[in-house]
């Protein structure tokens, strides 16, 4: 069911990156994937995400991918190590990532793009709890311990 | 047990993978998916901006036409701008004894076959016209009011067929007549034989103003002689003359007026 809502968001995200406005919902959306399911088949995901938004961007074919790939791996790198299910790491995540994305790829106006698209993570981020939190069946915490 | 999360072999699958889509890429053998990703896409975007791209063409069309009407009379005003500019600083007369007029009419014109014979202006008898007044644009006779109405002025032009003047050479100063022949044509007649009358020679009125300041008055250009036509057995020779102005292009003229 996730996985289904996920794919819509990820197929809106990418037409209004292409149509609408310049922010990059796609990697947004691929940053709250790796927060909240931390899977590193995410990487494999990435790359026909990347691959139409270059499509669709008339980029070079492959550079999104590739970057995606990149952070991707940086992110899960750090997962190993901290956690990352939480805001602070969202917003360190999205301002560091959208900061080299709109260096690479060029954009206007930076800064006020990096705010936006912060705006949009942290929404993001507060509607995945949400849907997870209605998806995921309630089981008490203690029954995790039981062997 | 619990799974390992690696991250090195998808990296490494991944990066393989996008290898070898850029060699598909390279061949050309991506065409097919970007062209069905972009057609899908951006055809789902046109339909929806159609209705808004729709409304957006409408109001920029309406702009677009006023915007045209109003380059239109700007290059109206301008000209009239230098048309004004050209007469008060060329001509001889005071700026308060010309009245600028407007052409509004050509009447039985046939535009590239016949030149005007007359010209409707837009001033008449409340700006104090009168028939007989002289119309000029920068010292260069147009013709003279033949009609007045109250908003409106009929002028014969000097190439009219009723059109009569007196007139002289301003080089050798042979008097004669200046006759309208029409369509344009202008004949300097009845220069006695011995007088010296020249191609070239610029024609001009030799005043015809009566006490109330109607008619032509002296020195004004009525055009250029082109053609001589002596006979040493008639009693007089005459000049075809040439305007120097086109009637047919001023969309200003001005009447000479003791304003």
């Amino acid at each position: 069911m996730i996985w289904v809502i996920f794919t819509s968001f990820i197929l809106i995200g990418v037409f209004l990156e292409a149509l609408v406005i310049k922010i990059p919902f796609a990697l947004l959306l691929i940053i709250l994937a790796i927060v909240f399911s931390k899977k590193a088949w995410i990487i494999l995901l990435s790359i026909p995400i990347g691959l139409t938004v270059d499509f669709l961007l008339f980029r070079i074919i492959g550079t999104t991918s590739l970057f995606f790939i990149v952070m991707i791996s940086l992110f899960l790198g750090y997962s190993k190590k901290f956690e990352i299910e939480s805001i602070g790491f969202v917003i360190f995540a999205t301002l560091i990532s959208t900061f080299f994305y709109f260096i690479i790829f060029g954009a206007d106006n930076i800064l006020l793009q990096m705010i936006l698209s912060l705006v949009f993570a942290i929404l993001g981020f507060f509607i995945a709890l949400i849907i997870k939190e209605k998806t995921t069946t309630s089981k008490p915490l203690y029954l995790d311990k039981i062997p | 047990m619990q799974k390992k999360n690696l991250i090195f072999p998808y990296v490494i699958i991944s990066l393989v993978f996008l290898a070898f889509v850029l060699l598909l890429g390279v061949f050309g053998w991506l065409g097919f998916f970007k062209n069905s990703i972009q057609g899908s896409i951006f055809s789902f975007g046109n339909l929806l901006q159609s209705s808004e791209n729709q409304t957006q063409i409408d109001k920029l069309k309406a702009q677009n036409a006023e915007l045209t009407k109003e380059v239109a009379q700007y290059k109206m005003i301008k000209d009239d701008n230098k048309a004004l500019r050209d007469q008060f600083n060329d001509s001889s007369f005071s700026p308060s004894s010309l009245l600028p007029s407007r052409v509004v009419g050509e009447p039985s014109v046939l535009p590239n076959i016949s030149l005007p014979e007359e010209l409707i202006i837009d001033k008449g008898r409340t700006s104090g016209l009168e028939r007989g007044d002289a119309v000029i644009v920068k010292d260069n006779a147009v013709g003279q009011i033949e009609e007045v109405s109250d908003y409106f002025s009929k002028v014969m032009l000097v190439s009219d067929k009723n059109f009569a003047l007196s007139g002289k050479d301003s080089n050798t100063g042979a008097v004669g007549i200046i006759k309208g022949l029409g369509n344009g044509n202008i004949l300097f007649d009845g220069v006695l034989l011995s007088d010296n009358l020249k191609v070239g020679d610029i024609i001009v009125s030799s005043g015809s103003q009566d006490m109330l300041g109607k008619g032509f008055p002296p020195n004004i250009v009525i055009g250029k002689v082109s053609a001589v036509e002596k006979n040493p057995s008639a009693l007089f020779q005459s000049g075809q003359v040439v305007p120097l102005i086109s009637f047919s292009k001023q969309s200003i003229v001005f009447v000479l007026k003791k304003l």
